[in-house]
């Protein structure tokens, strides 16, 4: 009896695992910041790119994030890519859906941090 | 035999014509068109070029074949300027630059040190004859800069643009933004008895490009009712006086441009046009159909960090705390200094009672003249010297001054959060900003700034009088008039904010004016202005062009309220600025001969000034101040003390 209620909880166990797994949808995002940049001011960036995570959550993901074995993957954007009138006006899509009044330079800035110095996938 | 000779031969001769019909109605003229023109007016500056070469720079004669040639260059760029200014609007400063150096600070870039843009070409090359001593090279450098820079429009990158019926429209919305703000004002011509008829000479000529594009283009065509204004334009332009300052701008604006404007952006909407332009459509909103429509472009953003924030009731509330938060020195280091000290929402939020405001200490005046709040958000940089890029920042930075509010950040959102009516309300909408874990000022300073920018909203007897052709008085329109011609008020307050903000509406302008210390023109004003933020010949005592909306009610006036009564400034004016009445200056940007205004012109355009007085609504003081857990505060009075 002991033994096949052990079995029970272990199982149970596995499989409240395997659903808390499946259910995470965002992946850990790690970032890589040059050696030589001060501890200070690595913390000061890794702020900015917190906020600019949330941002990109809240303005891009929907178009851009792919999902891959139910993992949620942010694409690794070429650094020219990253300009902030490229991305408001040369996209179509862009134009349209991420005017002045739905986003503000800063916050594209702030999204441009956080892309710039994620861990590239 | 000779039967089917002949019958061979009428068979070719009708083939021929046929062909050679066909070949003259090319069924898609538009791109041939636009080439056909470019290698105009690439061998028109080469003709120019040759003349210049082969010409003593020092024989009044030569010089006459000089002047009469770049003229004739300027009718080929007049041709092109339809699309040369949307498709490469950089490069197109080499072509007809406004001045040698301009430094400039782009709305996208306003991150980014102010850079240097060297201008070329035709209209510095005609301001260049009129210098006592000229250099043969330097005259040929100008004209082969912008010769070189012309090549650049017959590349690829541009010519494929061309085959698309996108670029077309939002071409013609800077081409009719411009003949509302700057085509008719002789911005870019050195010469005024040639502004109208280089105008009437460019309107016929788009009507040309017009329909070739509705030859090349029959889906998304410019439709009969637009042609049909387009041509009653045309004839209306031809109609009216060749002097510039007879011209009826009012009228040419009021029943042409600007309904020619709402129909283009009927059509950018209707075709789904979308941008090919890194640059010129950056701020212009699809959505506003009038250019005195008050959001036809975007300036600031009020909402700062609340800019998603699009529910009405949470947006009262940002609205509810912004204004008691203007009115409470709370935000201040001795808790005695509100917003309100300096911006009096009973003044247009500015102070009219001195030249400057108190400073901080309560002894001495600050270095510059409070400038309204009203309108504020129509500028992309802030400050006179252009200082913040941002409300939000220009915000912080009072908060902060130690000779304004003398306070500091920490302190300031440890006081605001004392009060629980703030701390519940900033609380209930942190769930906007999931980006920010906890209050912050950037909360606070966007409250602000929303409040007060509502006040920016309303709209002015001249606004009304073009938008919904509205009566206003006649010497108001004889004073426009003039403000878009001989005043030469036109040339950098710009239509529709009146402000140094141009078409496409991407920049703010700095201008020289030689501004005196005091009103008897002793000596220059000792601010340097622009020069303190980016140092260089060209920023020294510059300041940014703010605008005349409600001018009747924000005295005194310039950087430094020098100026205590609209008379004085148009007085400024007339004389032909600091230079104009004796001061050295070496870099005014104004003109220093006179204006030669009469005493009836001078009255018309203060009627003009005294229409754009809008109409707002002001409200009443909040009657108290939220009770702080600090008992300290609870003392401080609506608005604060001084």
């Amino acid at each position: 009896m002991p033994d096949r209620m052990k079995y029970t909880v272990v199982i149970l166990f596995f499989i409240f695992y395997i659903l808390s797994e499946a259910c995470t949808t965002s992946r850990k995002i790690t970032y890589v910041f040059p050696d030589a940049m001060a501890e200070q001011i690595r913390s000061e960036y890794l702020k900015q790119c917190e906020k600019g995570r949330i941002l990109y959550d809240i303005n891009c993901a929907k178009c851009h994030t792919t999902t891959v074995n139910r993992k949620a993957i942010v694409p690794d954007f070429e650094p020219e890519k990253l300009i902030g009138y490229e991305l408001r006006v040369k996209n179509a899509e862009h134009e349209n859906n991420l005017p002045e009044t739905a986003i503000s330079s800063e916050e594209f800035g702030l999204i441009m941090t956080f892309l710039s110095y994620k861990k590239k996938n | 035999m000779k039967k089917q000779f002949i019958l061979v031969l009428s068979f070719v001769l009708v083939t021929v014509v046929l062909i050679s019909f066909k070949n003259n109605s090319n069924p898609d003229p538009y791109l041939p068109n636009y080439l056909q023109k470019l290698g105009d007016f690439k061998n028109q500056q080469l003709a120019l070029i040759k003349c210049i070469e082969k010409s003593r720079v020092d024989s009044a004669k030569d010089l006459v074949e000089i002047r009469r040639q770049i003229e004739l260059a300027r009718n080929n760029l007049k041709e092109m300027d339809f699309w040369l200014r949307y498709l490469e609007p950089t490069v197109y400063k080499k072509i007809n630059g406004p001045l040698p150096v301009e430094w400039e600070t782009e709305v996208f870039e306003k991150f980014e040190k102010p850079y240097k843009r060297e201008g070329a070409g035709l209209t510095l090359a005609a301001m260049y004859l009129d210098e006592p001593v000229i250099e043969k090279d330097s005259l040929l450098h100008l004209i082969m800069t912008s010769l070189n820079a012309v090549h650049v429009f017959s590349e690829d990158s541009i010519t494929e643009g061309l085959k698309t019926y996108h670029h077309f429209f939002l071409c013609n919305r800077l081409f009719l933004l411009n003949l509302a703000a700057i085509y008719t004002t002789g911005f870019e011509c050195p010469d005024t008895a040639r502004i109208i008829p280089e105008l009437r000479l460019m309107l016929e000529d788009v009507s040309h490009t017009y329909l070739t594009f509705n030859e090349s283009f029959p889906n998304t065509i410019l439709p009969p009712d637009y042609m049909h204004l387009y041509k009653t334009a045309i004839q209306f332009a031809n109609s009216e006086p060749e002097n510039y300052s007879q011209f009826d701008h009012f009228t040419f604006i009021r029943e042409y441009v600007n309904p020619l404007f709402a129909i283009n952006q009927k059509l950018i909407n209707e075709y789904n046009v979308t941008s090919k332009s890194v640059f010129v459509d950056y701020t212009l909103n699809k959505k506003s159909f009038s250019i005195f429509n008050k959001k036809v472009y975007n300036g600031q953003n009020p909402k700062g960090i609340f800019l998603r924030v699009n529910d009405e009731e949470a947006l009262s509330e940002v609205n509810r705390v912004g204004k008691l938060l203007f009115y409470d020195p709370v935000l201040s280091g001795n808790n005695m200094r509100s917003c309100v000290s300096c911006h009096d929402p009973k003044q247009y939020f500015t102070n009219t009672a001195g030249a400057t405001s108190l400073q901080y200490n309560r002894q001495d005046f600050l270095p510059r003249n409070t400038p309204s709040l009203v309108n504020v958000e129509y500028n992309h940089l802030l400050m006179q010297d252009g200082k913040h890029i941002s409300l939000q920042n220009q915000t912080k930075a009072v908060i902060c001054n130690p000779t304004e509010l003398g306070s500091d950040e920490k302190e300031v959102v440890k006081k605001v959060l004392s009060c629980n009516e703030y701390n519940k309300v900033f609380k209930q909408l942190l769930k906007y900003t999931p980006q920010e874990k906890e209050i912050t000022l950037d909360h606070i300073v966007s409250a602000i700034t929303f409040y007060y920018s509502k006040f920016s909203h309303y709209y002015s007897p001249f606004d009304e009088a073009m938008n919904e052709s509205r009566e206003i008085e006649t010497s108001a329109k004889q004073g426009f008039n003039l403000f878009m011609s001989k005043a030469q008020c036109a040339t950098c307050h710009f239509v529709p904010q009146f402000n140094g903000v141009k078409p496409p509406f991407v920049g703010s302008e700095f201008e020289v004016l030689g501004v005196p210390a005091d009103s008897v023109f002793k000596q220059l004003s000792g601010d340097h202005g622009r020069f303190d933020v980016n140092p260089a010949a060209e920023t020294l005592n510059a300041f940014r062009t703010g605008s005349i909306r409600n001018a009747e009610h924000t005295k005194p006036y310039m950087h430094n309220g020098v100026f205590t009564s609209l008379d004085q400034v148009i007085d400024f004016y007339d004389a032909g600025g600091g230079t104009g009445r004796g001061l050295k200056i070496s870099n005014q940007t104004l003109s220093s001969d006179s204006l030669h205004l009469t005493r009836t012109e001078k009255n018309n355009l203060l009627a003009f000034i005294k229409s754009l007085n809008e109409k707002i609504g002001f409200e009443n003081p909040p009657e108290k101040l939220p009770v702080s857990k600090m008992k300290y505060l609870n003392s401080r009075k609506v608005g604060g003390e001084y």
